[in-house]
C-alpha cells in the first residue's frame, strides 16, 4: 500500500530527460556539459525538428538544415525539379505563404537552432575562463551567427541599400520571456552587428580549440563564417583576409580533379571540408529511411523520393554554359543521360536500375555520391557538407579583385579551377566586375546544391532567370523569370510568429506577392 | 351450513405478456392452504368454508388477492415499478428519488441490441447530453465520447471510465458488451464531483453483471453476420475516359485561359497529359490507332481508343480500386454464454464470450476471447467480501496507417481507394492482361513507382496500398487482465466500511512488419518491428459510510473515504531490417538494429466526503467534497479542491399536486459544483523535458517539451437544474435540465513566438463555457395483452461559448484556420470567403477586405488566395442532436429501431474539397468528385464552379466554400426479434429461445453522398477506416 505522498513524485524513464534530471546528470558528470554544445549541432539534423510541436506534423521536407539547403536551392534558377506531388522541394513558391508547412519550417529550424545556441551561453559564463569553455562559448556564438546570417538573407533583401529596413527579430540568451513576445523586427543593420560581434568573439575565443570532428565549428569555420559576413556587407579586404585565415587554420584545401572526378560531397573527411553535419547510421534522419537529404536529393540512394523520380537536376542553361573541359560537366547527365562519372564499372548495378528506365532523366545530378561509396545503397547516412575550401577561394577571389586588386583576384580564381576543375580556363574580363561574375558563375557550378546559389542571386541583386534565351529544363509550368529584388523573392514572416509575437503585426510583416505564372518575365 | 368442498382450477400469467407463470404460490388467503403452479401455469385448489379468496404471489411479481371462480385466469403484474429504481453513483448507489444530479442509465437490453465490440459505440443517441464521434471504424475501435459539449481546448475531454467501481485507463474493447449490466453516465456536479481531479468531463460508470435468479440461469447467444461499408464514397468519376478528358481540359485551359492559341495549348495538353514529371497523370490505359492522340482537338477521348494498353511485357488496364479492396463477404460472429444466480450466501456470474470481427478490408480483424467472474460471498453476517475477474486475450489485426488523420499517407488505403483517378490499375497485368502472379504466389500490385512496371503514378506512387495490406503484418496480441477485490464489513447498525482494490494488467505485443517484396522497404529488404507495452495501474480505496433514520422522518446518509490511483505504463521496442522470410520478429532480420525503452508513471490520491440527508423523502440535499492530488503538477500546485451541492424536491409528495392523479412523479432537483481536469496529454507538463539523442558519437539533449512550473488544475464549474417527471400512469417519463459548465483555467498550450526556440507553453488560462437543454422523454405508446409499443427521443440543445482568453491575446487567437475569439465557440474556422468565379476568366475568388483613406472598409473581390482575407466562420457546432427509437411488441415478436441525428452545424468536408481540385501538378492523379463538369467554361459562365487550370493551385485551398452542413440522421440500429412460445419449450427444459436478426450502421442520410459528419466536430476526410455496417441473425438461448 502506497500511504505517502512520494507516489505522486513521478518521472519519465528513458528517452526522455526532464530539466531536474539533466541537473543532476550533469552535476554528477560535468562532461555532460558537453552535451548542450552538441545539442546545437543535432538541432541541425533533428528529424521533423522545426514542426513535431504543432499538432506532430511530421513533413517530409522537416529534416534539418540540409533539407533548409535545399529549399533554398530549388526556389532558385539553377535546380530543377519534376513538377509531381513527390517532389516536396518544389520550385513554386508556394512556401512564400505565410502559413505554409514551408514557411512554418524555415522559420522554426533557425530559431530552434539559435535556441539551443543560447542555452550553451547561459550555462556558460560570460567572461569564460577555462580552455573548454571558451571553446564552448565560442561555438555557440559562431553557430548563432551562421543563423542570423541566413534569416537576415531570407527575410530581407541584402545588406548593401537595405541597411535600415526591418529585418528579423533578436533573440540572445538575455532576452526576457516578455521581450521575447513582444519583439519586433530589428534593422538589417542591428541584426549584422549582432552577428558581427558574434563572430569576433568566436574567432578569438575559438583560438586553439582543437575539435574532435568536423562536425564541431572551429576558429577557421568562424573565420568563414565572418567571411561570409563581410561578403555580404562588401568590406571586401576583410572578407579575402577572413576567407584566407579559413583556410589556413583549418588547412582545407579544395577536392583535387580527380576526387570530383567520382561521385562525391557525401563525407566529412574530405580535405575540402571545414565544417559539416555528421550524420551517422543511427541518427533518427537515417533511420527515418526516407526523410534526410539524400532521399530527396542523391541519385544513387536505394531508399528515397529519387527512386519515384524526384530526382534534382540542373538546370539546361547552366550546364550548357560548362565547357566539356570542365570535370564538372560529368556532375550532371548529359542530355543522353550520360556522365563520365557514372562511366565506371562500380555504378552499373545503379545503371542497370535507372539507365533503361523513363524515370532516368537527363541533366539529374551524380555530383552527390551514396553512403560509403555503394550505389543503390539504402542506408542515406552521408554527411551534409556546410563549408568547405572552395566557397573560401572563391570568396578570396571575389573579394580580392572587389578590394581593387582584380588581377589578384583572377589569378586566384584561375589557380584554383585551372589545377582542380579545368585546365583550358581563363576569366576573359579582367575587371573587377568582370572577376565577381566569373566567381559567380564558378559558385552556380562548384556549390551547385549546397545552399548559396540563391542568396548569390539576392546579394548580387541579379533577376532570377530559369529561362535563358528561351531554354529552360524546369517544369513547364515553373518557368518563369523574376526581376531583381522582386517582393517574391523573399519570405513572409511565418503567420505563428505573426499571430504570437505582438511587436510584429501583420502590416509590418514583407509584402504580400503573387506567385509567378508560367511565362512571366520573359 | 355446510358448503361442500369445491375445488377451483385455474391459471396465472404474466399480465405484461400472457406468458403462463410456473411456480406461482397460490393460497387461501388467512389459511395454510395453498399450491404451486404447474409447468403450463395451472392449478388446482380445494376450498372449504366461506373463505373464497386466493392470494397469489410469485417473485418478481405484485402479490394479487382474487376473488376464486372456476377457469379462473389470474392475471400478475410485474412490480419491477414497485421497487425503486436504484441508481449506480460515485462510490456507491442510491435510490433514484433521492438523486439531486443528473445521470443517465443505459441498460444491457439496449446494449445487447447493438453488436458492438467496444461499449462506446452503443451511446450514440441513446442518452441527452452524449455525443459520441467516430473518426474510426476499424472493428474493436471505440467512440469518443463528449458529454455536454467540449470544455477543453487542450487538456482531454474524454470523461472517465469507472468500472464496477474503479477508475479505469484501459481499452474499452477489452470488456465484453454482454458482460455490462449498465452504463450510467454521470453528468453533473452533485453526481461527480467526487471523482474530483479527473470528473470535469463527466464519468461513466459501467457495472457488469451480477447473479440474481435463485435458479442458475443459463443464457447462451451466438451470432453471425455479415460485414460492409457503412459509408459510401463520394460520388466520384469512374470512367477513365471523362477522367483523362478532363485533365486533358486542365492543361489545356492553362495555355489558353493565358492567351496562347488552341493549337498551342493542344499540343501542350497533349504533350503534357500522361507525363508524370510534368504535371501529368503517367499512365495511358487506351489504345488509339498509330500516330493518333489520346484526345482530339475537340477535347473528347478519341473515338477510335479502346480501353487497355499493351507496351513491352504489360498490360495497363485501370481498375475500380474502391471495389477491388473492400471485400464483400466479411464474416462478423459472436457466441457468448453467462451462467449466474444465488445460492445462499453466494451470488455469482461467469462468463466467457468469442468474438470474431473481420472488418472490410484485408487482414484487419478483431478476435477477442473475454471471461469473467463475479463473486460475492457473506462470509459473516457483518462480513461481506468479493471479487471480480475479467481476461480478455484479443488478437487484433489493425493495418498501419488506416486511421491516419493525415489524409497524405499512400499507405491509408480508404484514402487512396477514395480518392484515386479510375484510370490506374491495381495490379500488374502480362502482355496478354492477366493479373500476374509472382513466384512467391502473390498477386502483383501495381506500386507506380517506375520499377516493376516502367510507369509512375502521379497520385501516391511508389505505393500500393492494397498489396501493403496483403503483405505488411500489423498484428496486437493483448492480454488484459481487470480485477476487482472488495471486503464490506456491517461494524455497527448503519456504520459500514468498505475496502475496495482494483488491479488493471495489460500485456500488449505488437508486431509490425513492411514486406520484403514489394513498396518502399522492398530495397531494404523489409523492416520487423516488435512493440511491448506493459500497462499496470492500482486503484485502492477505503469508505466509510454511515446511514440512519431519526424519528421517522429525517433520512442522514453520510461517507468518508480515502483513494489512491497509481499507473505504469512500459514500452520496449526494437526493429531489424532485411528481412529472410515476411515472418514479422526481428530475429528474422538482420541489419540495422534500433532499439528502445521508456516507463511512464502517474499517479492520483484524494480525500472523499458527502453528506445526503432528506426530510420526509421529500426534500433531498447533497454535498459532496474531495481533495485531490495529481503527479502532473508540481508539488506547491498538485492539490486541489473539489466539491458540490444538490437539492432535490419531490413536488408530487406536496399536498397541492396530491390529488392530481396523473402525475406519478415530479421532481425539481439542482446542483452545482467544481471537478478537476488534469489531463493535458503530458504527464510531467510542469516540467522541461529534453530527447536524449547521440551526435556524433556524444550525447546532446534536444528539447522535447516546454514545461510550466506554475501549471495546476482545470476546473469546471457546473451548474444543472431540471425536473425529472412520470405522468399518466407512468406512460410517459423523462427529465428536462438545463445545464451550464463553465471551465476555468483551462489547460492549453499557449502559442509563443517560434522565436523563442518552442513554439508553445502550458498554461492554466481562459475560459469556455457549455450552456444548454437536455430533453429525454420515453412513453409507452400503446399497451395491450399482446401489443407493446414504447419510444423514447432525447435532444441537447447547446452552445460552447469562450468566455475569457489570455489577456495578452487581445481577445482573439489565430491557430492556422481556427479563430478563437471571446463570445465565440471554440469550433470557429477562420477561412477565406468564397466570392464565386469570375465569369469572365472562370478564376476562383475570394473576399478581401480593402480599408480606403477615410476607414471605410469595403468587399473586393480577388482572384489572389494569399492576398484574400480570412474570416470567421462562426460556430460550426450543431444546434442540437440527440437520437430517437421505438420498441414494438406483439406476442412473440419484438422489433426495435433506433436513430441519431444533429442539426445545425456546419462542418469543413475536406475529402470533397480535395476531390475538387483545379489539376494542379501535385493533385495530378486524384480523381474528381463528378461536380467538376459545372465547372467555368467560356461556354458554361454561370456556375459555381471555378476553371480547371493546372496553373490555379490555391482552387481547392481552404475556404468557405467547402463548409457544408453537418446535419445527419443515421439509422443506427434495428433489431427484429422471435420468442418462441415458452409451452413449446417447457418439455426441454428450456426457459427461452430467442431467434433475431439485428443490423447496425444501417444508413446515414448527410449533405453530401460520402460525408460522415460523425467522424469530428468541424472537418470531415473519409479517409479513416470507415464505419462497418454489420448485419447478422443469432440465436439466444435461456435454460
Amino acid at each position: 500500500m502506497y500511504s505517502c505522498t512520494d507516489m505522486l513524485d513521478t518521472l519519465p524513464a528513458g528517452s526522455t530527460i526532464t530539466s531536474e534530471q539533466k541537473e543532476d546528470a550533469v552535476s554528477a558528470n560535468p562532461k555532460l556539459l558537453a552535451a548542450d554544445v552538441n545539442t546545437m549541432y543535432a538541432s541541425m539534423i533533428k528529424l521533423f525538428g522545426a514542426l513535431s510541436a504543432y499538432d506532430d506534423l511530421e513533413r517530409h521536407n522537416d529534416f534539418g538544415y540540409p533539407g533548409i539547403a535545399l529549399m533554398l536551392e530549388t526556389t532558385g534558377q539553377d535546380m530543377t525539379c519534376f513538377n509531381s506531388g513527390y517532389n516536396w522541394f518544389g520550385g513554386d513558391f508556394a512556401d512564400r505563404k505565410y502559413d505554409s508547412y514551408e514557411s512554418w519550417i524555415l522559420w522554426n529550424q533557425f530559431y530552434n537552432q539559435i535556441y539551443a545556441a543560447n542555452n550553451v551561453l547561459s550555462a556558460t559564463s560570460e567572461n569564460p575562463s577555462s580552455a573548454l569553455e571558451k571553446a564552448y562559448r565560442g561555438q555557440a556564438l559562431a553557430f548563432r551567427a551562421f543563423n542570423y546570417l541566413h534569416l537576415a538573407q531570407m527575410y530581407q533583401f541584402t545588406y548593401i541599400g537595405h541597411e535600415n529596413d526591418p529585418c528579423v527579430p533578436i533573440l540572445t540568451e538575455k532576452t526576457t520571456m516578455d521581450e521575447a513576445v513582444n519583439n519586433p523586427r530589428a534593422s538589417v543593420k542591428t541584426v549584422y552587428g549582432l552577428i558581427m560581434s558574434d563572430l569576433n568573439l568566436a574567432i578569438s575565443y575559438l583560438k586553439g580549440f582543437i575539435p574532435a570532428s568536423k562536425g564541431f565549428i572551429s576558429q577557421g569555420a568562424a573565420y568563414g563564417l565572418r567571411a561570409r559576413a563581410n561578403l555580404l556587407m562588401q568590406d571586401w579586404e576583410q572578407a579575402a583576409s577572413d576567407a584566407d585565415s579559413a583556410l589556413i587554420v583549418s588547412g582545407a584545401v579544395p577536392y583535387t580533379k580527380k576526387e570530383v572526378s567520382v561521385p562525391s560531397f557525401n563525407t566529412a573527411n574530405a580535405n575540402s571540408v571545414i565544417w559539416a553535419n555528421i550524420i551517422r547510421e543511427t541518427n533518427e534522419v537515417v533511420t527515418s529511411g526516407i526523410v534526410n537529404w539524400p532521399g530527396h536529393f542523391c541519385s544513387f540512394t536505394g531508399n528515397g523520393y529519387v527512386n519515384v523520380g524526384a530526382f534534382k537536376s540542373i538546370n539546361k542553361p547552366l550546364y550548357d554554359a560548362i565547357p566539356t573541359s570542365d570535370v564538372r560537366k560529368g556532375w550532371w547527365l548529359n542530355e543522353n543521360k550520360q556522365s563520365p562519372l557514372v562511366a565506371d564499372k562500380k555504378y552499373d548495378k545503379w545503371k542497370e536500375t535507372y539507365a533503361e528506365d523513363e524515370n532516368f532523366t537527363p541533366y539529374i545530378n551524380v555530383k552527390f555520391g551514396a553512403y560509403k561509396d555503394l550505389p543503390m545503397n539504402t542506408v542515406n547516412s552521408q554527411d551534409w557538407i556546410l563549408m568547405r575550401a572552395e566557397e573560401m577561394t572563391l570568396i578570396k577571389a571575389e573579394a580580392l579583385a572587389m578590394s581593387g586588386d582584380p588581377g589578384q583576384g583572377k589569378a586566384v580564381l584561375e589557380g584554383f579551377v585551372k589545377e582542380n576543375r579545368d585546365a583550358t580556363f581563363t576569366v576573359t574580363d579582367a575587371t573587377d566586375v568582370g572577376v565577381q561574375n566569373a566567381v559567380w558563375k564558378q559558385r552556380r557550378i562548384e556549390l551547385w546544391g549546397e545552399g548559396f546559389a540563391y542568396f548569390d542571386v539576392l546579394r548580387l541583386k541579379k533577376p532570377l532567370n530559369r529561362v535563358e534565351n528561351g531554354v529552360s529544363s524546369f517544369p513547364d509550368a515553373w518557368q518563369y523569370n523574376i526581376p531583381a529584388e522582386s517582393p517574391i523573392l523573399l519570405w513572409r514572416i511565418s503567420s505563428k510568429e505573426i499571430n504570437a509575437n505582438a511587436g510584429i503585426s501583420e502590416s509590418q510583416n514583407n509584402p504580400v506577392a503573387d506567385v509567378p505564372k508560367k511565362g512571366d518575365g520573359l | 351450513m355446510v358448503l361442500a368442498q369445491t375445488s377451483i382450477s385455474g391459471k396465472v400469467i404474466s399480465a405484461e405478456d400472457g406468458e403462463e407463470i410456473v411456480g406461482a404460490t397460490v393460497m387461501v388467503k388467512g389459511t395454510t392452504t395453498g399450491t404451486i403452479t404447474n409447468v403450463n401455469g395451472n392449478f388446482t385448489i380445494s376450498l372449504s368454508g366461506t373463505n373464497r379468496t386466493l392470494v397469489v404471489s410469485y417473485v418478481g411479481m405484485k402479490t394479487a388477492e382474487v376473488l376464486a371462480t372456476p377457469n379462473m385466469i389470474v392475471r400478475l403484474e410485474s412490480d419491477a415499478a414497485e421497487l425503486e429504481e436504484v441508481l449506480v453513483v460515485a462510490y456507491g448507489t442510491t435510490k433514484r428519488s433521492s438523486f439531486t444530479g443528473s445521470a443517465a442509465v443505459v441498460k444491457s437490453d439496449a446494449i445487447e441490441k447493438r453488436q458492438a465490440s467496444n461499449v462506446t459505440n452503443t451511446l450514440s443517441g441513446q442518452i441527452a447530453g452524449v455525443q459520441g464521434i467516430n473518426s474510426d471504424g476499424a472493428p474493436g475501435s471505440g467512440s469518443k465520447i463528449r458529454i455536454r459539449g467540449i470544455g477543453s481546448m487542450y487538456a482531454s475531454n474524454a470523461p472517465l471510465y469507472v468500472v464496477d467501481g474503479i477508475p479505469y485507463d484501459g481499452d474499452i474493447s477489452a470488456i465484453n458488451t454482454t458482460d455490462i449490466e449498465s452504463v450510467t453516465v454521470l453528468k453533473d456536479a452533485a453526481s461527480n464531483a467526487l471523482y474530483g481531479a479527473r470528473g470535469a468531463n463527466g464519468v461513466i460508470m459501467i457495472t457488469t453483471k451480477k447473479g440474481n435468479s435463485r435458479v442458475a440461469r443459463i443464457n447462451v447467444d451466438a451470432k453471425w453476420g455479415n460485414n460492409s461499408r457503412g459509408v459510401d464514397n463520394y460520388s466520384v468519376m469512374t470512367d477513365p475516359g471523362m477522367y483523362y478528358e478532363t485533365h486533358y481540359q486542365a492543361l489545356y485551359n492553362s495555355q489558353f485561359l493565358d492567351g496562347k492559341t488552341s493549337h498551342v495549348a493542344h499540343d501542350f495538353a497533349n504533350k503534357n497529359l500522361l507525363d508524370a514529371a510534368n504535371g501529368g497523370l503517367g499512365y495511358q490505359v487506351y489504345s488509339v490507332p498509330a500516330g493518333e492522340r489520346l484526345i482530339g482537338s475537340n477535347g473528347k477521348l478519341n473515338p477510335q481508343a479502346t480501353l487497355g494498353y499493351t507496351e513491352g511485357q504489360f498490360t495497363y488496364l485501370p481498375d475500380i480500386w474502391y471495389d477491388e479492396v473492400f471485400k464483400k463477404n466479411n464474416l462478423r460472429q459472436e457466441y457468448n454464454i453467462n451462467i449466474s444466480g444465488t445460492e445462499g450466501k453466494m451470488n455469482y456470474y461467469m462468463s466467457a464470450g468469442y468474438l470474431d470481427d473481420t472488418g472490410i478490408i484485408e487482414n484487419s480483424g478483431l478476435s477477442r476471447l473475454s471471461t469473467r467472474l463475479n463473486v460475492d460471498y457473506q462470509a459473516r453476517e457483518w462480513l461481506k467480501v468479493g471479487s471480480n475477474l475479467s481476461y480478455t486475450n484479443s488478437k487484433n489485426r489493425y493495418p498501419d496507417e488506416q486511421t491516419t488523420d493525415d489524409d497524405t499517407s499512400s499507405a491509408n488505403l480508404f484514402f487512396v481507394a477514395n480518392a484515386i483517378a479510375p484510370i490506374y490499375p491495381l495490379y500488374i497485368r502480362d502482355a496478354s492482361g492477366k493479373i500476374m502472379i509472382d513466384s512467391n504466389g502473390y498477386t502483383m500490385y501495381d506500386y507506380g513507382d517506375g520499377a516493376t512496371v516502367p510507369k509512375i503514378r502521379s497520385f501516391m506512387g511508389m505505393s500500393n496500398p492494397a498489396s501493403a495490406i496483403a503483405l505488411d503484418n500489423s498484428i496486437y496480441a493483448d492480454d488484459i487482465f481487470n480485477g476487482k477485490w472488495f471486503a464490506n464489513i456491517d461494524i455497527t447498525e448503519g456504520l459500514k466500511a468498505s475496502a475496495n482494490f482494483g488491479v488493471y494488467a495489460a500485456n500488449s505485443r505488437y508486431n509490425f512488419s513492411l514486406n520484403p517484396y514489394y513498396g518502399q522497404y522492398a530495397s531494404t529488404g523489409g523492416v520487423a518491428n516488435v512493440e511491448h507495452n506493459r500497462k499496470f495501474a492500482v486503484n485502492q480505496n477505503y469508505l466509510l459510510t454511515y446511514d440512519k433514520e431519526f424519528d421517522g422522518v429525517h433520512n442522514v446518509g453520510v461517507l468518508a473515504g480515502f483513494e489512491s490511483y497509481a499507473y505504469k505504463s512500459q514500452n520496449l521496442w526494437g526493429s531489424k531490417e532485411k528481412m529472410y522470410s515476411n515472418t514479422p520478429e526481428i530475429s528474422n532480420a538482420i541489419l540495422n538494429p534500433s532499439t528502445e525503452s521508456s516507463t511512464d508513471t502517474y499517479s492520483t490520491m484524494g480525500f472523499l466526503a458527502r453528506a445526503n440527508y432528506d426530510y420526509v423523502g421529500k426534500y433531498h440535499f447533497s454535498a459532496s467534497y474531495r481533495r485531490d492530488a495529481s503527479s502532473r503538477f508540481h508539488p506547491d500546485h498538485r492539490w486541489g479542491n473539489f466539491w458540490s451541492g444538490g437539492f432535490g424536491w419531490i413536488m408530487n409528495k406536496e399536498s397541492f399536486l396530491e390529488d392530481q392523479s396523473w402525475i406519478n412523479l415530479l421532481k425539481f432537483k439542482m446542483s452545482y459544483g467544481a471537478q478537476g481536469n488534469d489531463d493535458l496529454g503530458n504527464y510531467y507538463a510542469y516540467l522541461d523535458q529534453y530527447s536524449v539523442v547521440m551526435q556524433d558519437d556524444d550525447f546532446a539533449t534536444t528539447l522535447k517539451y516546454k514545461g510550466n512550473k506554475d501549471l495546476t488544475w482545470e476546473t469546471s464549474h457546473n451548474f444543472n437544474t431540471g425536473f425529472d417527471f412520470s405522468l399518466f400512469a407512468d406512460r410517459l417519463g423523462g427529465t428536462i435540465e438545463y445545464f451550464s459548465r463553465t471551465t476555468s483555467d483551462m489547460l492549453y498550450y499557449k502559442p509563443v513566438s517560434p522565436s523563442l526556440g518552442y513554439s508553445e507553453l502550458p498554461v492554466n488560462v481562459g475560459s469556455v463555457r457549455n450552456a444548454g437543454v437536455e430533453i429525454d422523454l420515453n412513453g409507452k405508446v400503446y399497451s395491450s395483452r399482446d401489443l407493446k409499443i414504447t419510444a423514447y427521443a432525447n435532444a441537447t440543445l447547446l452552445k460552447n461559448t469562450i468566455l475569457e482568453l489570455e489577456e495578452s491575446l487581445g481577445g482573439e487567437w489565430i491557430d492556422g484556420s481556427y479563430i478563437y475569439k471571446k463570445g465565440s465557440s471554440l469550433m470557429n474556422r477562420y477561412l477565406r470567403k468564397y466570392a464565386g468565379v469570375d465569369k469572365e476568366t472562370g478564376a476562383s475568388q475570394w473576399y478581401k477586405e480593402v480599408t480606403d483613406s477615410f476607414g471605410n472598409v469595403t468587399m473586393e473581390k480577388v482572384t489572389s488566395y494569399a492576398s484574400a482575407t480570412q474570416f470567421e466562420t462562426g460556430d460550426l457546432l450543431p444546434d442540437v442532436y440527440g437520437g430517437f427509437g421505438t420498441n414494438v411488441t406483439y406476442k412473440g415478436f419484438d422489433a426495435s429501431v433506433a436513430f441519431a441525428y444533429q442539426l445545425g452545424g456546419k462542418i469543413y468536408d475536406n475529402t470533397y474539397a480535395r476531390l475538387m481540385h483545379s489539376g494542379y501538378s501535385s493533385d495530378a492523379g486524384t480523381n474528381w468528385h463528378t461536380d467538376i463538369l459545372k465547372a467555368w467554361t467560356p461556354e458554361n459562365k454561370d456556375t459555381d464552379v471555378p476553371r480547371l487550370n493546372t496553373s490555379d493551385q490555391y482552387t481547392s485551398s481552404a475556404s468557405d466554400r467547402f463548409l457544408v452542413s453537418s446535419n445527419y440522421l443515421s439509422l443506427q440500429n434495428i433489431t427484429i426479434g422471435y420468442t418462441l412460445p415458452s409451452n413449446l419449450l417447457k418439455k426441454y427444459n428450456i426457459e427461452k429461445v430467442r431467434i433475431y436478426g439485428v443490423a447496425d450502421n444501417l444508413a446515414l442520410w448527410a449533405a453530401r453522398k460520402g460525408l460522415d459528419p460523425r467522424q469530428s466536430y468541424s472537418a470531415s476526410g473519409n479517409y479513416t477506416y470507415s464505419p462497418i455496417r454489420s448485419i447478422s441473425g443469432g440465436v439466444s438461448i435461456s435454460f
